[in-house]
């Protein structure tokens, strides 16, 4: 074990490797703190990167990277009322509030603690508790797995956006999307409507991007054409007007405050844990949630929607515990929980590692480094945090209109250079075409990259369980595990809704 | 019609489109036969899913419109999208990556960036000034260079120009 941990930290703390979570974090605030960029998206981008990257580098770029958008897009959300990342909406609720009283420091330092508190928590869970739910997931056979996968995208199709009906089709299309090229078993074409290029299937890189970026790339340039920015711009400049005579002396946040925000932190750590470790559940629920159960405990519940500082640590600290159990199911059983989750798990893949149980007894050090430079990189995020925050809200300034050109040009050539496929171009612009649509009809997205990458992997279970019932479907409720898995999902189901129903 | 309405109608529709093309093209299709499950059991599975959704769509439409509360089915906080403008969007993008990707190939990586980058900020960024257009578009091009062509040598055919 002693090997093991000096082995994880030599990797983990190799120069290089530190350098790329520097750069990850500096990379993420500042895409973060720009409304309409996001950490998924700069890590959507980065994944033909990874290739010609060590694997321990590629993971410090990918985690810095996520660990700074979490906090980047709190600061355009206290700065100008604009949530940077939709998980960033609840923190916006008090901290503009908090900045239109005069306080923008105390808000976004409060927001960079709570940040980092809720992350590391949420990291440390995770170190805990990954290894061994992979030890029992060993355990399991195809049934087992196929009530997994089931249960997954159940509750991702469920939980997203709250819209069952949309989230279920959308998971269908992503397993459709999975069954174009060979069948595993008989080796024949399927779906691919007399292309040849497309019997291999369609790679992970052009997809992901597509859904994730290019859709919210050509949304974005929407907006701007409808000269929306003007508006956002104008309102910024008026908001600056009112900080006229700002004193920024009297705007620190006292070790006094500090500690009165404490044990809404703590309450956001525990809710966007638990909620981050459930496939679906996601960030921005998280948030309010957690600033909603901080508000019924709090002593001061009544300043909550003014400025309250407690409003803005069980928002800000909700939302930033997701980070490390999002990645619980990724690592015990190779269901990627969440849109940041599916683009580490095809980060994993690239790298050659298969994310389930056996990425940790395969690739120990690596994921023992891992576990390192989550923690790690929530030190960065402090100490960059605490130097750069002055500074942070004029990132938020820089015009979308010279950015998003930019990335969708990345984006294009990224796909390109990774497999030097031009098939993979033509299949990021359809994924793209297909994003837009469903975001249109308003069709939750996360579940639709879930069904993609679990979808061949369901498909076997599935397959391997009717040969062992002989085609027979009640094998698939033959396993004790199994009927778990079903009956939690729709009890889960049940819970999110009437908890909705309640707070609505 | 209410724009919901539209919305939901055109959802359900692609669901149930979908869903009952695929059962057809499993119904017709050159399918190899498997031994015990065959190999179109997952598809089928998926396009069943589909085609509950858009019949679950429609229920809830329906049961919504009977009650007028078909607000409700909106999600909290969605905002109308400028359909004309998502249109001009994606036609200049997605149209224009496809222009962009053949230059590519055909006239050369950093001149067809730049030239693509230009009439992308020209078209889209609101305010944009001269100077910006002068100076932004070059800087994309150069990085792109340095990132694709010096950092990891990406393979492209040979170019009319750079």
């Amino acid at each position: 074990m002693l090997d093991l941990v000096i082995e994880a930290s030599a990797l983990a703390f190799h120069p290089y490797v530190l350098m790329y979570v520097f750069l990850g974090v500096l990379l993420g605030i500042t895409l973060g703190a720009i409304p309409g960029l996001s950490g998924d998206m700069a890590i959507a981008l980065l994944l033909p990167f990874v290739f010609f990257l060590e694997p321990a580098m590629a993971m410090g770029l990918l985690v810095g990277i996520y660990k700074g958008g979490l906090f980047g897009g709190s600061i355009a959300a206290i700065s100008f009322g604009v949530p940077g990342t939709p998980g960033a909406a609840a923190t916006s609720i008090d901290g503009y509030q908090a900045k239109l009283k005069g306080t923008p420091s105390k808000a976004l330092h409060t927001a960079l603690y709570s940040s980092v508190i809720g992350d590391t928590t949420s990291d440390l869970v995770l170190i805990f508790i990954a290894v061994p739910l992979a030890a029992v997931a060993l355990t399991f056979g195809p049934i087992e797995f196929f009530a997994l996968y089931a249960f997954s995208l159940i509750l991702i199709a469920a939980l997203s956006q709250g819209m069952v009906a949309k989230g279920v089709a959308v998971a269908a299309i992503g397993v459709l999307l999975a069954m174009i090229g060979r069948d595993p078993i008989t080796g024949a074409s399927r779906l691919t409507f007399g292309m040849p290029e497309l019997s291999g299937g369609l790679s992970l890189i052009p997809v992901l991007i597509g859904i994730f970026a290019i859709s919210e790339v050509v949304i974005q340039g929407a907006k701007l054409w409808r000269r929306k920015v003007d508006k956002l711009m104008d309102d910024v400049a008026e908001q600056a007007s009112l900080l006229q005579g700002y004193d920024i002396s009297k705007d620190r946040l006292t070790w006094a405050e500090f500690k009165s925000t404490l044990k809404a932190t703590y309450i956001g750590a525990a809710v966007g844990t638990f909620i981050g470790a459930l496939p679906g559940a996601g960030q921005s629920l998280a948030a309010f949630m957690s600033y909603g159960l901080a508000q019924r405990f709090s002593r001061r519940s009544e300043e909550f929607g003014k400025g309250s500082l407690e409003g803005i640590a069980s928002a800000e600290s909700g939302n930033s515990a997701t980070a490390g159990s999002t990645f619980i199911p990724l690592f015990a059983f190779g269901i990627p929980g969440s849109a940041t989750a599916a683009l580490f798990g095809a980060a994993f893949i690239l790298m050659g590692m298969t994310p389930g149980p056996s990425l940790l007894t395969d690739n120990t050090a690596i994921i023992y480094a891992l576990f390192f430079t989550l923690i790690f990189a929530n030190l960065v995020n402090l100490v960059l945090g605490k130097i750069l925050l002055p500074y942070y809200s004029r990132i938020a300034m820089i015009q979308p209109g010279f950015m998003i050109p930019a990335v969708f040009i990345l984006a294009i050539v990224g796909t390109y250079a990774a497999n030097n496929s031009v098939v993979d171009v033509w299949v990021l612009l359809f994924a793209g075409a297909l994003g837009v649509t469903l975001r249109l009809m308003g069709f939750p997205l996360a579940p639709l990259v879930l069904g993609f990458i679990i979808g061949p992997g369901a498909e076997r279970a599935l397959r391997q369980s009717m040969i062992m019932g002989g085609g027979d479907w009640t094998v698939l409720i033959t396993s004790p595990i199994a009927i778990g898995f079903y009956v939690a999902a729709f009890a889960l189901i049940l819970l999110f809704t009437l908890a909705l129903r309640a707070k609505q | 019609m209410n724009r919901t309405i539209t919305k939901e109608l055109l959802s359900a529709a692609l669901m149930l489109g979908l869903g009952i093309a695929g059962l057809i093209h499993i119904q017709y299709g050159a399918w190899r036969p498997a031994p015990l499950v065959p190999s179109y059991i997952m598809p089928q599975t998926a396009y069943h899913f589909l085609i509950g959704g858009g019949l679950w769509v429609l229920t809830t439409l329906g049961l919504f419109t009977l009650r007028q509360r078909v607000s409700a089915l909106e999600r909290p906080g969605a905002k109308d999208q400028d359909l004309v403008a998502i249109g001009l969007s994606s036609a200049l993008m997605l149209g224009g990556a496809v222009v962009y990707f053949l230059l590519v190939l055909n006239v050369g990586l950093v001149v067809s960036t730049v030239a693509f980058n230009a009439v992308l900020i020209a078209v889209l960024a609101p305010n944009v000034s001269f100077k910006g257009l002068l100076i932004v578009p070059p800087l994309v091009g150069l990085a792109v260079w340095l990132l694709f062509v010096q950092m990891i040598s990406v393979t492209l055919p040979p170019a009319l120009l750079f």
